[in-house]
């Protein structure tokens, strides 16, 4: 009797403590969408109502003035460039760290791994200089390679663990029936290091996407803007108008959470994947 | 061998999405690179008809919210129409981020041809390191440009006898209340520190927020009570660092303290920016107000009808109605575009408009944002408070510049104050600070 | 090794080893050199050797920032962890609708962190945010506060976006961490009478230690690389109640025009990173398992 009492309370306090957390965090957001629908005069008034009149001035302001669409596609081309580029890059030296040995591999890993403690914005300030010496600022190539290498020391290190762990005899197979290592490396280790190279992938596209120090110093254009720096810079030029405000935060976040739902079973497959190799 | 090949084509395939990538609209200006004699070279060329419109780049930060957007946006777009030899491209970097991103491109040596910002307090280093450009060849070679302004306006920016910059806004530093709240409550309006407690102590009581503040406003307050108590001689002897600032500045920010103590400011007003303190007011949650007069824009009209300009309450029966005032903002030339012959013509052109009578009229008619250049404006489309502004300004005798012109650091003086009101130093001690202040970093206008 | 070999690691390595020591490690020797200098990027810089160095040890604002910074670590390591390994234990055991559960998780780990600030920012307003204005709902008005300023709450206020960004992060992590324990440990405890508590402490947690150890990792180099929740909430201030080593460096560059102090706090701050990590792993006393 009392040990399912038990059980039953134990469930209890596991469905409250789990589903409570996601109500706040629901709750939050819900908060703000609601607001977003009133304006300053309804929301010094009373922040919890719902409003008395729903209105999409926000909306049609925060679209118009805040330039979002343009915000987007250039967050998503700098992601996605950023993404092939640090797959390609980890790739390659991953396949040589990991599949050969040679005298100075562990001196070439720990180059790599070493780069993991160097929290990155420690160099906003020479890369800033570097950037605006090679007249790269206020252009999307300054990000691309800032996010890029950037990535290297962590993905290194991942895919690194990853492909050691391939057994050797598949490469030796590979090599018996003649392969050349570049067959090797992109017909045999590629394929089956997927899931790590998902991780990866998935990891760098979102620290891309989210980064905002560097593309604040980098970037001041509002053609070449990144979505952080223009929601920021949005929340600057309008601080006092909080429904507006808002709006911009949903018109943000909303695309992001509609491609999260659809993709997450591929993302968590990626993400879980790569690390537990690893 | 084959596969060598797809390698590396892929490899120049991302090199070239990337530099693809790149095409996205970099910075007009050149690096200031141009050797001091080719001005001459291209005055030939620029004479005659330009075959390829002069890229000018500005930089300014009235965008947004702030009321002076309404303006000089379309004033730019204006400009931009009516001169196609000039391909303009314009900056925008809301309120204080534009100082930040000035120290960016200065640092970068990308400057913008023609940029917006706050006088030498600001400036200075860059026009100490050749940055900024010496502009008082072209103003004397232009003979109505000086009587175009009101006296005085030119010396935030002048430096060692040279004018760096031209003046566009003046601030003066006002005193609202909302006049229907006070009749409502049954509260007369202070004309004396002692008022202003009792006004306070009766607003909190009825649940309002009496005076709608934030970090800079408290600063501003500072300043009031203590220009009253001091003769502008001595005041300017205090800056210059012969005279030390004494009791009566304790005294003011002792006030100040004493304001904040008994809730006189919203919660958290150091964390709030000057429009959202002005919220408090627009939303009739607060009945007073003391701020800069650019604010005076973004009255909406709900209150604009309420909202009545005193004079600010006078702390002592010795104390001189004095009011804060000055020229504020002013429009700058970087060395680099005056170095370049076409870029300097159509540079100073666009100067000149952008701190002429056309945009200050609209300033004033469609911002509130007081000008320094002597227009006449149509009365009926200025706002009641602004007219009360203007007239007020002209009963008072006595003004004098806000402190954060004086010091030769103004984020140390931001900062200081910023601690008085958060109880972080004390009064006695923010009159010590100040001495120090005038001392180690000593402003170098003033020093002339 | 043969020279067609060694011809093939070079190749395969020579992209990203060339880019990473030209933007990676060239960066980092520069922001040293840079540290031995005084300048402000705009007038020649001139050599004072230690002299920055000097500055920082004395320097109370420095120490201020690193003790938020250390705090913030602190907070990620004793909430983040724990409640992501919660959240993902209570998952593992089969909650019902733990799908949606976990989008709901997750969704904060890929959204901006410039939303997420600006959404704590509006919920700690003072007149108005959500926080303040439950407690004057309930009658706790005396518990309001001013929570990104007060000397008491700021640092928590503005540590806790962070917090809670990546708990979705640190779940995943740990929940793939614990579908790699073999089903047999578990059910063989079970049988064996261990209490739920017990199978937790003594087999599920020293089964996943390799997990954990990374988790650890990411949190302490996400606590000092992240500075951009304090840049949008508070820029460091008031009077530099929030300031952490991150921010710190970026206004000694930025916005003081010191690009070589402000190098010289990134030097101090790489130093510190590297220390800590090192402290960690003689603690925990394993290298990679991999």
């Amino acid at each position: 009797m009392s040990a399912s009492i038990r059980r039953w309370s134990f469930a209890a306090v596991k469905y409250v403590f789990v589903w409570g957390f996601a109500a706040l965090a629901l709750g939050l957001f819900l908060w703000v969408v609601v607001n977003s629908f009133k304006n300053n005069n309804a929301i010094f008034a009373d922040p919890f109502s719902l409003p008395a009149k729903w209105s999409f001035d926000n909306y049609v302001r925060a679209w118009n003035s805040a330039n979002i669409s343009r915000y987007f596609w250039n967050s998503l081309f700098v992601s996605l460039i950023t993404v092939a580029f640090t797959l390609f890059l980890t790739a390659t030296v991953s396949f040589a760290i990991a599949r050969f040995s040679f005298r100075g591999n562990a001196v070439l890993y720990a180059f790599f791994a070493l780069g993991l403690s160097i929290p990155m914005q420690a160099l906003l300030l020479p890369t800033f200089l570097k950037m605006s010496g090679l007249q790269l600022l206020d252009k999307h190539a300054a990000l691309i390679l800032v996010y890029t290498v950037f990535a290297l020391p962590k993905s290194v290190f991942l895919l690194v663990a990853y492909m050691k762990g391939i057994p050797k005899d598949i490469e030796e197979a590979g090599i018996i029936d003649g392969c050349g290592y570049w067959t090797l490396f992109s017909r045999v280790i590629l394929p089956i290091s997927k899931p790590g190279l998902a991780t990866i992938a998935i990891l760098e596209f979102i620290g891309a996407w989210n980064e905002y120090i560097y593309a604040t110093v980098l970037i001041s254009n509002k053609s070449i803007r990144t979505l952080p720096l223009g929601l920021a810079n949005f929340q600057g030029e309008y601080a006092s108008e909080y429904g507006l405000i808002c709006a911009g935060i949903v018109i943000t976040i909303v695309p992001v959470i509609a491609i999260c739902s659809l993709f997450q079973e591929q993302i968590v497959k990626g993400m879980t994947a790569g690390s537990v190799k690893g | 061998m084959k596969k060598h090949r797809l390698k590396i084509g892929t490899a120049a395939l991302l090199m070239a999405l990337v530099t693809a990538g790149c095409g996205g609209n970099g910075p007009a200006a050149s690096p200031s690179s141009s050797p001091a004699g080719s001005p001459t070279e291209t005055a030939a060329a620029s004479s005659a008809a330009p075959s390829a419109p002069v890229k000018l780049s500005l930089m300014h930060g009235w965008t947004g919210e702030v009321p002076m957007a309404k303006a000089f946006e379309p004033a730019i777009e204006r400009y931009a129409a009516d001169h196609p030899e000039v391909n303009l491209e314009v900056i925008t970097q809301a309120g204080n981020a534009i100082k930040e991103k000035l120290v960016i491109d200065m640092a970068a040596n990308q400057p913008p041809d023609v940029f917006l910002h706050w006088g030498l307090s600001v400036t200075e280093p860059y026009v100490k390191n050749g940055k900024v450009a010496d502009l008082t060849d072209l103003i004397s070679a232009n003979g109505e440009l000086a009587g175009r302004y009101v006296d005085g306006s030119l010396n935030p920016v002048t430096l060692g006898g040279k004018v760096y910059g031209l003046p566009i806004e003046t601030y003066m530093h006002v005193f609202l209340v909302n006049q229907v709240l006070f009749d409502e409550h049954g509260v007369k309006v202070p004309a004396t520190f002692e008022e202003l407690k009792t006004a306070v102590s009766a607003f909190k009581g009825k649940g309002l927020i009496p005076i709608a503040a934030n970090g800079t406003s408290a600063r501003y307050l500072i300043e009031a009570m203590h220009s009253q108590a001091v003769d502008n001689n001595e005041l300017m002897d205090m800056f210059a660092g012969k005279k030390p600032f004494d009791a009566r500045l304790t005294d003011a920010s002792a006030k100040l303290v004493e304001l904040s103590g008994m809730g006189a400011f919203p919660k958290g007003a150091e964390t709030l920016q000057t429009l959202q303190a002005l919220a408090f007011f627009n939303e009739k949650q607060a009945p007073m107000y003391y701020q800069s007069s650019w604010t005076i824009g973004n009255l909406v009209p709900e209150v604009v009808g309420d909202a009545k300009v005193v004079p600010f309450p006078l702390v002592s029966d010795q104390a001189v109605p004095t009011m804060t005032a000055g020229a504020g903002y002013f429009v700058y030339m970087s060395q680099a575009a005056y170095e370049n012959e076409e870029k300097r013509q159509a540079a100073w052109e666009l100067m000149q408009y952008l701190a002429g009578p056309e945009v200050a009229k609209d300033l004033i008619e469609l911002a509130a944002n007081p000008s320094p250049v002597k227009v006449s404006f149509d009365e009926s489309k200025v706002s009641a408070p602004f007219a009360q502004v203007q007239q007020l300004q002209q009963s008072i005798d006595k003004t004098f510049e806000s402190y954060q012109e004086l010091v030769g650091d103004k984020t140390v003086y931001q900062e200081l104050a910023n601690r008085v009101l958060l109880g972080d130093l004390t009064p006695e001690g923010f009159a010590e600070e100040m001495n120090k202040l005038v001392k180690e970093h000593p402003n170098s206008v003033l020093a002339q | 090794m043969t020279r067609r070999k060694i011809g093939v690691v070079t190749l395969f390595s020579l992209p990203a080893v060339l880019l990473y020591a030209w933007f990676f490690v060239s960066p980092i020797g520069e922001t040293l050199f840079y540290s031995l200098y005084d300048w402000d990027a705009i007038s020649p810089r001139h050599w004072i050797g230690l002299g920055n160095y000097g500055e920082l040890l004395t320097d109370r604002v420095f120490y201020k920032a690193l003790g938020h910074t250390l705090y913030l670590t602190a907070l990620l390591f004793a909430v983040q962890i724990p409640l992501g390994f919660m959240l993902a234990y209570v998952l593992f055991q089969q909650v019902r609708g733990y799908k949606l559960l976990r989008a709901v998780y997750f969704m904060p780990v890929i959204t901006s962190s410039v939303a997420i600030a600006l959404i704590f920012y509006f919920i700690y307003d003072p007149n108005f945010g959500m926080l303040n204005t439950i407690l004057e709902r309930v009658g706790l008005d005396r518990w309001g506060k001013v929570w990104l300023s007060d000397p008491s709450t700021a640092m928590t206020a503005v540590s806790l976006p962070l917090v809670w960004k990546y708990v979705g992060l640190m779940m995943i992590v740990i929940f793939a961490g614990l579908q790699s324990i073999p089903s047999e440990t578990l059910e063989a405890a079970e049988l064996d009478g261990a209490s739920g508590f017990q199978k937790m402490t003594k087999i599920v947690i020293p089964m996943i230690s390799g997990v954990l150890q990374v988790c650890f990792v990411l949190a302490l180099t996400s606590a000092f690389k992240q500075f951009d929740f304090v840049l949008i909430l508070t820029q460091g201030g008031p009077i530099h109640r929030t300031e952490v080593t991150g921010t710190y460096m970026y206004k000694m560059g930025f916005s003081d025009m010191r690009y070589g102090f402000g190098s010289a706090v990134a030097a101090a701050i790489m130093l510190i990173t590297l220390l800590l990590m090192l402290v960690m792993r003689l603690v925990t006393g394993k290298g990679d398992k991999a």
